[in-house]
């Protein structure tokens, strides 16, 4: 029987996103290595106990091939992104994953009806003109309108890796090797966000498109994993992952909803797979997100946000079911 | 001749409208000033890593696209390449307006 237990409970946290010394009960962060996306965050936990954690994704990339658009569009890529603890008991995600994968990005997109349009002024007909910012503001609709004549309605991208997906003491591990399937359209924009466009008031807070994952993995070593119990002596597994993400605007300008489904199903699960539920793991987020106050001078961004998690994610698929709410101030 | 600052002026301005595509908006700032200082990372790429990636790239080929229409030839792998979220949409700009041609 599929449990369902939501715990309530008001979470109210001040961020910092650099380095600052603020009070002894918030956790410190130092930046000790950040180039492009790739990064290593130093984190003091707890500092009257000298425990720290160090926060990480670090990314490389080479390109192979390169498309008609003259992008390159086939490249090879690692990764590794994840969250490592001197007391393990005091790591709220204990999970790492590194990740070796062949791309194609993208393996194709539907070209727009259009491409030229010779309508459109020349771009030194926006600089030549004093009227500074009525141009600017011209030049910001122009853009739009331009945008969405010219945005592909579909893309599909490939890719092909080898991942390891590890707790912190690296005693609970697996080795995943697989293929996957990703596409995003604008072609559901209409239909996914009609309920959001009645409560919505502010102007330009549109759809993003729909970002759709599907994949297969053989799933192998899997000793001491949360699941090895279950697997009644198999080491290996095959896995199903299917993936979603959209987001839109709500109510005003500064408002924005997403919505996050991951879930993955074991094929051929055996029977104690089946009888503890865990032949299906999903795990679904929906978060609403308010831009409070934004000040120029100091270039910080206040928000509050109330976020809605349930399920499972790998390696060990522990439940969870959280509702919170979180303010931030990002500067 | 148009200065560098009109060209950075021109660029900003189109950077903001294309990201705030009707049919894929991932800009959720209100004012290019705002946005002017905000960091890459805070546009509205998505959560997943996957998903922020593809909606970059998005971006960058309907950027590329845009800036053709007003004879701007900016490659698609320089606007994608230099998307990076520790950089502000200024710095990014500043970035482009090096590696654009602004044709006659």
């Amino acid at each position: 029987m599929y449990r369902q237990i939501i715990l309530l409970f008001l979470v109210v946290s001040l961020k910092c996103a650099m380095s600052q010394e603020a009070g002894a009960d918030s956790i410190k962060t130092f930046s000790l290595f950040q180039n492009g996306d790739s990064f290593v965050d130093l984190k003091f936990i707890d500092p009257e106990k000298g425990s720290f954690g160090v926060d990480f994704k670090l990314d490389f990339k080479r390109s192979l091939t390169t498309s008609r658009d003259d992008f390159k569009n086939l490249y090879f890529g690692l990764s590794s992104n994840g969250y490592v603890t001197v007391k393990d008991d005091q790591n709220p995600v204990n999970s790492i994953i590194s990740e070796l994968k062949l791309q194609a990005f993208p393996f194709m997109r539907v070209a727009p009806r259009k491409t030229v349009y010779a309508d459109v002024k020349h771009w030194k007909n926006f600089i030549e003109d004093s009227t500074e910012s009525k141009r600017n503001e011209e030049l910001i609709n122009e853009s739009r309108k331009l945008a969405e004549k010219v945005s592909s309605p579909f893309y599909l991208f490939l890719n092909v890796h080898a991942k390891h997906e590890t707790t912190q003491q690296f005693n609970s591990h697996d080795f995943a090797f697989g293929i996957q399937l990703s596409f995003t359209t604008s072609f559901l924009n209409s239909l996914l966000d009609f309920p959001f466009s009645l409560v919505r008031y502010g102007k330009n807070n549109n759809a993003r498109h729909l970002d759709v994952s599907m994949g297969y993995d053989y799933v192998t070593d899997m000793q001491n994993t949360g699941l090895a119990t279950l697997l009644e002596g198999e080491s290996a597994i095959n896995r199903l992952n299917f993936k979603c993400e959209w987001e839109t605007g709500i109510l005003s300008g500064r408002d924005r909803l997403i919505l996050l489904l991951d879930s993955y199903h074991f094929l051929d699960p055996s029977q104690n797979l089946k009888q503890a539920g865990k032949h299906w793991n999903t795990f679904f987020m929906a978060k609403i997100e308010h831009i409070l106050n934004q000040d120029l001078r100091t270039n910080s961004r206040t928000k509050v946000s109330i976020k809605y998690t349930n399920g499972e994610l790998p390696p060990n698929f522990v439940v969870g079911h959280v509702l919170g709410a979180g303010f931030s101030v990002e500067f | 001749m148009p200065t560098e600052q009109q060209k950075v002026r021109f660029l900003k301005s189109v950077y903001f409208g294309v990201s705030d595509n009707p049919v894929d908006d991932v800009n959720p700032f209100q004012n290019i000033e705002e946005f002017s200082v905000a960091l890459v990372g805070e546009m509205r790429w998505g959560v997943d890593s996957g998903v922020r990636e593809r909606s970059k790239l998005r971006f960058a080929f309907n950027y590329n696209a845009v800036l053709k229409q007003f004879q701007i030839e900016l490659p698609i792998e320089d606007i994608f390449s230099n998307l990076r979220d520790d950089l502000s949409n200024g710095d990014v700009v500043n970035i482009w307006v090096q590696l654009a041609n602004f044709n006659n």
